[in-house]
């Protein structure tokens, strides 16, 4: 704990909501009481004397402009700073709540069936995997491919389900654009799909997370028209917008298939995946993967056109999405 | 001190935690959400307004700032960026770019927050937590306890 008379040199907390108390009645908090926490002030009597608080908006400020390594590392400079980064990032949040992947095992077959597949959730909180108990097993014949990647969104992981579900009507005779599962309810959902027509041509889809939307692609025609979907909203049916169209596709071919140019054999598939400021998107045509900037605000995007090609990233056998936490994997 | 200028533009008179007296045109200053604020309500009628947190040094970087930004309608937008790289550049290191956040913070001046918190950013960005503490003069107050296990949780970041 700290005493008062270090003040000069130290980071202070003063309980502002309680105007009458005396400057001397600073409190000092640890880690469990830190969300009662109002200001922060941190002493910098290397600066100017009248400047010689730093404010906590403006180490607020400062902190989310830097990359998750560096606020982590921001942790280790004192006390204070170590409850400030988990009170304004949620720290404590994401360390008590279990962080989940999933695990599907489903047996000898690989498209699971009811009767014969299993949810397991990895905690990293408890470091261990848990059962989960009578899992939806209607849901779960939705899985596609168990082992896919989960897409989180919205505190929840979404997969895409299995092809024929996407392009037939689905249950509710709507078409199904992912499964998700909520993270903290532990319960299955489907996430209703955007208004296609089943035609003739049509093709294989994908769907990802760009920005706070997620995206659901598809092509018509045998690949000539490629359409990109944006739900604005989240889990409404009538949110679905195109945003992105592909008319003429040029399709390379990676070397290591003898040939640099080909013709449209297959109907190729996108994967929209988000950047950490969802400004750039991530679009795999074949195997060839391009960067796209867009612009995230969807009504300005109507007039000031949707997107530009930024990096042509080349030849690749597949792309991931990679997002820096906060968490440490370390945690007991 | 006068009191408009050869095109009628209203000037205010804006005054330092040291004493100094700084005369800027009204559309200048109200680049200052504070300041804006405070002219609107009817605080500025009688000589000069009192900015008890800002010193005349800082606040004359931040007028600068005020008057290349009030006036950079009809100017190119990459001019502008290459005028506030070499502001920041000017104001040297983070002591003084500290003081001039807490000016922009205190004065609610978007864009300059905006510039020198970016700067300061990139300038953290990498520090190894003893050069932050350095910077900024805070005490490490972990006991080599508690030391070791932020850095056993921090590990990662560090690789």
């Amino acid at each position: 704990m700290w005493s008062s008379e270090n003040q000069e040199n130290m980071l202070s907390m003063e309980m502002k909501h309680d105007k009458t108390r005396a400057p001397d009645n600073r409190l000092l908090v640890d880690q469990a009481k830190a969300t009662k926490t109002e200001q922060l002030v941190i002493s910098t009597n290397m600066a100017a004397p009248n400047s010689s608080y730093l404010p906590p908006e403006i180490v607020e400020k400062i902190l989310r402009l830097l990359p998750t390594k560096s606020i982590a590392r921001f942790r280790s400079v004192s006390k204070l700073l170590f409850s400030f980064v988990a009170i304004k990032f949620n720290v404590p949040k994401l360390l008590h709540k279990p962080c989940v992947v999933s695990k599907y095992a489903t047996g000898p077959h690989l498209v699971p069936g009811p009767g014969e597949c299993k949810v397991e959730i990895f905690s990293l909180k408890t470091g261990s995997w848990k059962e989960l108990k009578n899992p939806d097993k209607e849901y779960l014949q939705h899985m596609r491919w168990p082992g896919d990647m989960g897409l989180l969104l919205n505190g929840a992981l979404h997969w895409r389900p299995r092809r024929e579900e996407s392009s037939r009507e689905g249950e509710k005779g709507e078409a199904i654009a992912a499964l998700a599962f909520d993270l903290e309810k532990e319960k299955f959902f489907l996430v209703p799909g955007p208004p296609i027509k089943i035609c003739p041509g049509y093709g294989a889809f994908r769907f990802g997370v760009v920005g706070e939307y997620l995206c659901h692609s598809h092509s018509e025609n045998y690949g000539c028209n490629n359409i990109i979907w944006v739900m604005k909203e989240y889990c409404n049916k009538a949110s679905w917008v195109p945003f992105i169209t592909y008319t003429s596709l040029r399709i390379t071919f990676p070397e290591f298939f003898g040939a640099a140019e080909g013709r449209v054999e297959h109907v190729c598939d996108f994967i929209p995946q988000s950047f950490k400021d969802g400004r750039y998107m991530l679009l795999q045509f074949s195997n060839d993967l391009d960067v796209l900037r867009w612009n995230n605000n969807l009504e300005e995007s109507d007039k000031a056109g949707r997107y530009s090609k930024e990096i042509k990233v080349g030849s690749v056998r597949g792309s991931l999405p990679y997002t820096q936490t906060l968490t440490s994997p370390y945690v007991s | 001190m006068s009191i408009t200028t050869e095109n009628n533009e209203k000037m205010i008179t804006l005054m330092s935690s040291d004493g100094e007296e700084f005369v800027v045109e009204e559309a200048v200053a109200a680049q200052s959400q504070t300041i804006k604020h405070l002219i609107e309500d009817g605080c500025s009628t009688e000589g000069s307004i009192p900015l008890p947190n800002v010193t005349g040094r800082v606040l004359s970087e931040v007028i600068q700032y005020c008057k290349k930004h009030s006036s950079s309608d009809d100017k190119e937008e990459k001019e502008l960026e290459a005028w506030d790289a070499e502001f920041v550049k000017a104001a040297d290191d983070h002591v003084a770019l500290t003081d001039l956040m807490m000016a922009a913070n205190f004065l609610d001046i978007k864009g300059l927050l905006d510039l020198v918190a970016q700067t300061l950013a990139n300038m953290i960005t990498g520090k190894s937590p003893e050069e932050v503490r350095r910077m900024w003069n805070i005490k490490n107050d972990f006991t080599p306890e508690e030391a070791e296990k932020v850095r056993k949780e921090n590990q990662w970041a560090f690789e």
